[in-house]
């Protein structure tokens, strides 16, 4: 009995312990937050703004460098939602659609701009931007200008942009003689993946997660090339009949899944982004196709393949160009209660000030900064020097993003290379990848996979 | 205290049977609990090595831990996030606790009528996916004003864990022999003095264990708070997630802010361990 009290006694002298260590962390760092507060109204400014934003390494950047190259500056005070990517979307779209006056400013995908846009959702940032000769908005790089607008009206400012290209280990291409071509066609690309594939080295990696931003966006960069499309456009540019039951979306699946299961890497069913990349850095894949903010990870200098890669521009078939393009952005709701304060932290937020402020403040220095947004970036010499291996291939890869007509037919709703740019493309392409992850891992056919996906894609069909 | 061969045979217990099940429980709890133990030592890892192929040894660290646990201002940060959850669980919790006892009362000592029904509606209120509520109920915090606060929280997860404890604590209720409650009556104790002096002393362990899940299902809820309360109380889950990126490794850095999410609830269970299991295990006998 009397060592059963004991336990108990040793036990919650423990807990106290322990609740008193993270009491005392608390207000540690509650007090640093009062002392952060009080900075920015002891500067003269009562204003502040809420933002949500996405998890990504600039982004986080930002957060912690806007207490000292912004608020210090305006007295404007800048609250972070940092939101992981689905949870965003799906927030921020209820937000500004339904007047929910949560947030002043908030991140959106290129595929969203244009739509909400249209929808009335957003603020117009051309004026502001035209007439902000800090923000200079010529300097954007005009394709991803022109992907976030609509009807000649830019409604997001570019934050940080890429595209997609085929990055390949160029120490095993070379030891195996081979030579991968500037701009490789996909047969070229699978020839060389095949010969490079061995029992250690997969011969490259491409996504096979379900999800329209995963295996949605690889796949249907590809099928786009191939000169496939997920539907027709009506005349009025709606959602037509879907294309999925036709020979070049099967030619684009069956190449896909045969090429992955062939030489593909380990788990491909599970495989996006972030599996691609450890698998890269870890030798286990030659090649990889996806985003070119791949390569400065690639290139960083705690990467054991720093220096061992080459870059070739976004495999095509039929098309002549076949990279996709794609921004995250700061936008303006409607219904933001204080629109010139918002746009005081856009424009700073998103210019070159801000990209040449966080080169001299981030341990990462240059390589770090924001990619895809400024032609300013791009041309800096420290950039170029930081980012030698890839600035000038990513720079090529988003001026040929064909946007605007990515395959060989007309298709419904805005631009996109690798989505199409209709609110249905979300369920549809979500729903059809799915079945196509399955027909990677061989828990189901090809066949299979299309016919699903064809009565899918015809739910949405005008 | 050891069990004779004798006493074995007597309970039907064979040494083989009892080695099968010792193993068996071993096997499903190391299962078990291994997600857990390599979130925690991944929590200690870089993030090369975190997503690296699974590896043992390593040089342990602890900077996930510091970077989650820095604070930058204007972004929601441990200790923040930590208080808002404190304060939505404790209040939910208590709030739970003071409308449960005296429904689960009318419902075990002295039901009322249609009392089976009464119960069934109670839990039919978590029948409905809460997804499919959501726009509804964003509406309406919208409406109200109390989008982006405790006060939205603490309503919805008193809601969400009512039922719950109405259900477990009528079980409770219920193993009270009914004449300590007679016998309190002729006393002449009133009600009140019924409920808090004879049962609740008695059902203390099932309110523990009661009070410990509505603790552990507030703390660990997301989609309500993700959707309602993202911007200026949210609580830890979010923090959680604000961990995670979409380019880059994150493995090492959500390990380490996971290992200090469960932290509360570890230790709120390890100290309401014994409780628990007795209160658990009370309804069970009928």
């Amino acid at each position: 009995m009397r060592s059963a009290r004991s336990l108990s006694d040793k036990r919650r002298r423990v807990i106290l312990v322990v609740l008193v260590a993270l009491a005392q962390l608390g207000s540690a760092c509650r007090d640093n937050d009062a002392a952060a507060t009080r900075t920015a109204t002891a500067d003269g400014g009562e204003r502040s703004i809420n933002v949500a934003i996405v998890g990504n390494p600039q982004m986080e950047d930002i957060a912690a460098l806007t207490p000292d190259l912004f608020t210090a500056h305006t007295g404007i005070t800048v609250n972070y939602t940092i939101l992981e990517e689905q949870a965003l979307r799906e927030i921020v779209t209820r937000d500004v659609g339904a007047r929910g006056k949560q947030f002043d400013v908030v991140m959106i995908g290129m595929f969203e701009a244009p739509q909400f846009g249209k929808n009335g959702w957003l603020v117009d940032l051309t004026p502001y931007a035209t007439s902000d000769l800090d923000y200079d908005v010529d300097d954007l790089i005009p394709a991803v200008r022109k992907g976030l607008s609509y009807d000649g009206g830019l409604y997001a400012s570019p934050f940080y942009g890429e595209s997609s290209f085929l990055m390949y280990r160029k120490d095993l291409t070379e030891a195996a003689g081979l030579a991968v071509p500037d701009e490789p066609t996909w047969d070229e690309v699978a020839k060389i993946a095949r010969a490079l594939d061995s029992e250690d080295t997969a011969g490259i990696c491409l996504r096979g997660k379900p999800g329209w931003g995963d295996l949605g966006s690889v796949f249907t960069t590809v099928l786009h090339t191939f000169g496939g499309t997920w539907w027709l456009a009506t005349e009025d540019g709606d959602i037509g009949a879907a294309q999925v039951d036709q020979p070049e979306f099967a030619e684009a699946l069956n190449f896909y899944v045969d090429l992955v299961n062939d030489v593909g890497e380990d788990d491909a069913a599970n495989a996006s982004f972030n599996e691609c990349l450890n698998q890269y850095l870890e030798g286990k894949v030659a090649m990889w196709f996806d985003a070119t903010v791949a390569a400065g990870l690639l290139e960083a200098d705690d990467s054991p393949v720093k220096g061992l890669n080459g870059y070739a521009l976004a495999p095509t078939r039929v098309t002549d160009a076949s990279g996709w393009l794609w921004a995250w952005a700061l936008a303006i709701p409607q219904n933001a209660p204080d629109k010139e304060t918002a746009w005081e932290y856009v424009s700073w937020a998103t210019s070159a000030e801000y990209i040449e402020a966080a080169a001299e403040t981030l341990p990462g220095g240059w390589a770090a900064v924001p990619p895809g947004t400024r032609r300013s970036t791009y041309e800096n010499a420290n950039y170029q020097a930081a980012a030698g291996a890839f600035a000038q291939k990513t720079l090529e890869a988003m001026v040929a993003a064909p946007i605007e007509n990515p395959g060989k037919m007309p298709e419904p709703g805005l631009g996109g290379v690798q989505y199409v740019g209709v609110p249905e493309f979300q369920d549809v392409a979500t729903r059809c990848t799915e079945e196509f992850s399955a027909a990677i891992a061989g828990r189901e056919s090809v066949e299979d996979a299309l016919a699903a996906c064809q009565v899918i894609a015809s739910e949405v069909s005008n | 205290m050891t069990t004779t061969h004798r006493e074995r045979v007597l309970t039907g217990e064979t040494v083989w049977g009892t080695l099968t099940l010792g193993l068996t429980a071993w096997f499903v709890a190391a299962v078990f609990f291994f997600p857990v133990f390599w979130m925690v030592l991944n929590g200690f890892k870089e993030e090369a090595d975190a997503n690296a192929s699974p590896r043992l040894f390593f040089e342990p660290t602890l900077d996930r831990f510091r970077e989650v646990t820095t604070q930058t201002p204007g972004l929601l940060g441990f200790s923040e996030a930590f208080l808002n959850s404190f304060w939505v669980v404790a209040v939910s919790t208590v709030l739970v606790l003071a409308l449960a006892i005296p429904a689960a009362y009318a419902l075990s000592v002295r039901p009322v009528r249609r009392w089976r029904d009464v119960l069934f509606f109670f839990i039919s209120t978590k029948f409905l996916p809460i997804v499919a509520a959501i726009l509804p109920l964003w509406i309406i915090a919208r409406d109200l004003g109390i989008l982006n606060s405790h006060l939205v929280l603490i309503i919805l997860y008193t809601a969400m864990n009512l039922p719950l404890a109405v259900w477990m604590l009528r079980s409770f209720f219920s193993e009270v022999p009914r004449e300590l409650i007679e016998a309190a009556e002729i006393d002449g104790t009133g009600l009140w003095g019924q409920i808090t002096q004879v049962m609740l002393p008695i059902v203390t362990p099932g309110i523990a264990a009661t009070a410990l899940l509505c603790v552990v299902f507030a703390w660990n809820e997301f989609f309500l708070a993700v959707q309602l309360n993202p911007v200026d109380a949210s609580t830890v889950p979010i923090w959680v997630t604000s961990n995670v990126s979409t380019r880059g490794n994150f493995l090492a850095k959500l390990s380490a802010a996971s290992s200090l999410a469960v932290l509360p609830v570890v230790l709120a269970g390890w100290l309401a361990q014994k409780r628990m299991i007795r209160g658990l295990t009370m309804g069970a006998i009928k």
